[in-house]
């Protein structure tokens, strides 16, 4: 089947809005264009002419961001996560005197890194214009924020298994860390909801967000979970699949952005 | 010349035209682009993607009997301030430029 020139174009411009706009931005968008397109038509100019006319589509939708503001209420929201993340880990730090602990509240850490890319991280690269840059950048905190958490889960596992050759003044500050991992995952809770709430809104997330958040929420109540039972020898493989959930979260995310990938779809998830 | 300087004259230019009547997108493209050939219709759009998104113009459709549906522009009270404003200070610098003997 051919494809008109035309929808090739609202096509492109659909794929290079679909990560920074709203459903309702794009259909508008895309609404105007096509009466620019009828207009044109009935003036009696090619679709070729009109499309030359318009300018490429990424330039395009480049020049809608350049003219929109930013939006200050994401920025400080961003900047709110990343000053949450260094408190949090400035107390891991307090709660532990012993320095081999160190390891751990950066491990520990990582869940707020996490999130602070989820929601706030993934606000800051809409305030970049360049569309191909934002989706290396996401990319790349994606990467880093599994290997943080996949670190997060892996010091769980050797916390427990050393816990009871801890002396004994180690055990509060190592409980709080697991407290702190307890916020974290409330908080994770909370940014699924509000993952939720832009979806039905009609915004388009990233699918490594949304899918890694809930992966990361499971993979922490697990682990919650066992360390509340902690007096009892837990066997290690149990343990080992609490990390089966983000694990498979990971997999799942890489395996559908390689298929969209290949279709030559953006990988966002969207409505 | 400098894109934010370009813009907002265009923005004003565009305003401008209202001042005689409603237009439809495309309409406005057409006519602005007689007296600037080097600016892409994009350019257009996106300044009155703006215009309105500022609540400086209003849209409502419009059926032609022999042709697509149109999306008319028309200016607001709010426009029409935000025109005398551009237009005041534009005169303002005007001046100021021939003063300096740049003509």
């Amino acid at each position: 089947m051919n494809i008109s020139k035309k929808e090739k174009y609202l096509e492109q411009v659909r794929n290079h809005m679909l990560f920074h706009y709203s459903h309702r931005d794009i259909s508008s968008t895309l609404e105007d264009l096509n009466l620019y397109f009828e207009s044109g038509t009935a003036d009696g100019r090619t679709e070729e002419e009109l499309c030359d006319e318009f300018g490429d589509p990424q330039q395009f939708v480049c020049e809608i961001s350049q003219d929109k503001a930013p939006s200050r209420a994401s920025f400080y929201l961003s900047v709110a996560y990343a000053i949450g993340c260094c408190i949090l880990f400035a107390l891991s730090l307090h709660v532990v005197q012993d320095p081999s602990q160190l390891l751990c509240c950066i491990a520990t850490a990582a869940i707020p890194v996490f999130l602070w890319y989820s929601f706030g991280g993934c606000s800051l690269l809409q305030l970049r214009n360049d569309t191909a840059k934002a989706h290396k950048a996401e990319l790349l905190y994606f990467i880093l924020a599994s290997a943080l958490v996949i670190v997060e889960q892996v010091f769980i596992v050797l916390i427990h298994y050393n816990f009871h050759s801890m002396a004994e003044g180690q055990h509060r500050g190592v409980l709080t860390i697991y407290w702190l991992s307890w916020a974290g995952t409330a908080l994770s809770a909370f940014v699924s909801l509000a993952a939720a709430y832009k979806v039905y809104k009609g915004y388009y997330l990233s699918w490594g967000s949304v899918s890694c958040s809930i992966g990361a929420i499971c993979s922490s109540l697990l682990c919650i979970f066992l360390l509340l039972h902690m007096e009892k020898p837990i066997p290690f493989s149990i343990h080992m699949a609490c990390i089966l959930p983000f694990a498979i979260s990971v997999v799942l995310s890489a395996v559908f952005y390689l298929i969209l990938r290949r279709k030559g779809r953006q990988p966002w998830i969207h409505r | 010349m400098d894109s934010q300087m370009k813009r907002g004259i265009l923005e004003m230019c565009i305003l401008y035209q209202f001042l005689s009547g409603d237009y439809y997108g495309y309409d406005i493209m057409v006519k602005m682009k007689t007296f600037f050939p080097d600016v892409k219709d994009s350019t257009f759009y996106v300044i009155l993607r703006r215009l309105n998104a500022e609540g400086y113009t209003d849209i409502y459709y419009g059926n032609e009997s022999n042709g697509p549906q149109r999306k008319y522009y028309k200016i607001t009270e709010k426009g029409q301030k935000y025109l005398d404003n551009s237009l005041e200070n534009w005169r303002q610098l005007k001046n100021i430029v021939q003063e300096l003997g740049i003509h």
